[in-house]
């Protein structure tokens, strides 16, 4: 749906986007993170043709956008980080001007089922410039839904946002998605965008330094994982058994859990998914009882720490940049 | 649908915002308000050399009343048009109104058509209130002052067209604004000083300044080129003076010189970009 060659922008001096290479595929929900000032932004002006590359290339939906100009326009839903709209309209008015823009069909009708999805029809006839940050973000998402596109750019779409805001504003992201709807999300809170994206890309300093899934990136970032596992009654031997599989680093007993258990185990290991089956069978076979285990896993926070402080590339290897 | 239809349809709803904007705000009246007083002063003063007179000849004594509502109507257009651009990047809304199906053509054409509307109001008001003032005085609506209002069309769109090149040119609204004063004011300087200096007799002149006032008097001839006014006051003066073929040449020389500042506007637009 959307995809950048050799994507680059200088002002002068400042390579502010380097040889991007970017894949958003159709229905997926792709994070672009990125410390401030590592390009996102002008990434997307790039994308959305509101800013000239140095070099490179971007297509959407498989054309330039000059192929076809309007009809790519109209297949986009773009929100920016901030609201600017037209504070003399009320919000009636508002999306009813960008939706005969868009030549929505029923314009008055789908103005109604969008004030409605955003929970602002009982404020539909309050001037704009009224309105709280937090509406005017609601506002901005009904705008960007209107016209029913088939690809969402969403910048911060949860900024100024309480935390009822940004549940029911993922609700409807997460509905558009289940939809069909691609998704290009561009955020700083991390959490919302690792329960919500299917694949990130991770952007400094003007390039992308990483680009797939969770798993995978965590996969590739983590030299062992950390296993706990509470037993109701070890037996005898059980941790030099775990000691000697091949892919266990090492096995510590914990400090007694609260939560009943009558013993807890640290164990480190090799990173892979068939870790935790492998130790299970050795607890089993070992006679003891498993009322719980759990992998500590990298967040996306500390994903997003590691490669933009290090700025480490993890495309490389993959031959992508 | 075609791009023309797309471009035609982004033009027309562009254009209806801003004029319903512009028509709810207060400015356009007041600004209206006060060419009709500036114009009903000038008809009092003349009603009142008729009356200590007993007669004046003018062969259209309405005609430099409405020249003076007209003149300050396109004026005011021209400073709206300076600012409506680089308003909208100032506040960011033009950024927003471009993810959408528009571009940089329906765009400024669109605000020119808006500010043109702007006038054809101005224009009715103008026709309502001389038509009023001509029943009153018996000073009768003649084809010189129709001819005026005609050519003041053309003419204001040639203003309309350099307030939108200005603005296109500048970031913030108040460059805009700043610009389009000192540039008019510049303009209207130096023709001050022109008139000045063709007043002094040549035996009054040393060489220098002959050569100097020589000097001025081809850039009074560029400058004609360049001040919208000026279009204005040539058209002015052929309606005065009964040319038809000047009347005619004068639309033409405005339709021409606003065709280029739009698709200079478009231009430089363009380079300048969306973002606040």
């Amino acid at each position: 749906m959307i995809e950048t060659r050799g994507l680059t922008k200088r002002f002068g001096q400042l390579t502010a986007v380097d040889n991007l290479n970017l894949r958003v595929e159709k229905g997926e929900i792709y994070g672009f993170l990125g410390p401030n000032g590592a390009g996102k932004t002008t990434t997307i002006m790039m994308i959305l043709g509101l800013l000239k590359p140095t070099a490179g290339s971007v297509k959407l939906f498989g054309k330039d956008l000059s192929e076809d100009f309007f009809g790519i326009r109209k297949r986009l839903g773009v929100m920016s980080e901030y609201q600017y709209m037209y504070d003399e309209m009320t919000g009636r008015e508002y999306l009813t001007f960008f939706g005969r823009l868009y030549q929505v069909e029923n314009v008055e009708r789908r103005v109604q089922e969008m004030l409605e999805r955003v929970r602002l029809q009982d404020r539909q006839d309050e001037l704009v410039g009224g309105y709280s940050k937090g509406m005017k973000q609601k506002l901005g998402l009904a705008r960007v839904l209107l016209h029913d596109p088939e690809v969402l750019i969403l910048d911060e779409p949860t900024n100024s946002l309480d935390p009822y805001g940004v549940r029911e504003v993922r609700d409807i992201l997460l509905e558009e998605h289940e939809q069909g709807r691609t998704l290009l999300i561009s955020s700083h809170l991390l959490s919302e965008i690792e329960r919500t994206c299917t694949r990130v890309g991770i952007m400094n300093k003007g390039r992308l330094l990483a680009e797939n899934t969770m798993d995978e990136l965590r996969r590739r970032l983590t030299q062992e994982i950390e296993i706990r596992v509470d037993l109701e009654s070890p037996p005898d031997g059980v941790l030099d058994q775990l000691s000697q599989l091949p892919s266990v680093v090492s096995v510590t007993p914990a400090p007694m859990p609260a939560d009943g258990a009558a013993a807890s185990l640290i164990i480190k290991a090799k990173p892979g998914a068939e870790r935790r089956a492998e130790i299970a069978r050795t607890l089993s076979n070992a006679g003891a009882l498993v009322i719980g285990m759990r992998t500590e896993e990298m967040n996306l926070e500390e994903v997003f720490v590691t490669i933009t402080e290090n700025n480490i590339s993890l495309l490389t290897e993959e031959g992508v940049a | 649908m075609s791009v023309t239809a797309q471009r035609l349809h982004a033009v027309r709803l562009i254009a209806g915002r801003e004029l319903r904007s512009t028509v709810m705000g207060i400015g356009i009246y007041i600004v209206m308000a006060l060419s009709f007083v500036l114009a009903s002063y000038y008809i009092n003063a003349f009603i009142y050399a008729v009356s200590q007179n007993g007669a004046v000849a003018a062969s259209s004594p309405l005609i430099i009343p409405l020249f003076i509502a007209v003149f300050i109507g396109a004026l005011y257009l021209g400073l709206l048009s300076s600012l409506t651009i680089s308003r909208e990047r100032d506040q960011g809304t033009l950024e927003v109104l471009f993810y959408g199906p528009v571009d940089s053509f329906s765009y400024v054409i669109g605000k020119f058509v808006e500010q043109m509307a702007v006038f054809g109001i101005f224009l009715l008001f103008d026709l309502i209130f001389f038509g009023i003032i001509a029943l009153i005085t018996n000073a009768g609506l003649n084809w010189q002052m129709l001819g005026l209002l005609l050519i003041s069309f053309f003419v204001a769109a040639s203003v309309v067209a350099f307030g939108i090149l200005l603005s296109s040119l500048t970031r913030s609204s108040r460059a805009s604004v700043i610009l389009f004063v000192a540039i008019m004011i510049a303009f209207t300087a130096f023709f001050w000083l022109y008139g000045q200096l063709m007043q002094i007799p040549d035996k009054e002149l040393s060489t220098t300044m002959i050569y100097v006032r020589q000097a001025v008097d081809y850039l009074r001839r560029g400058i004609e080129w360049i001040s919208p006014l000026d279009y204005l006051n040539r058209g002015a003066n052929a309606v005065a003076a009964g040319s038809l073929t000047g009347f005619i040449v004068s639309l033409v020389e405005a339709l021409v010189y606003g065709a280029v500042l739009l698709a200079a506007s478009i231009f430089f637009f363009n380079r300048k970009g969306v973002r606040k």
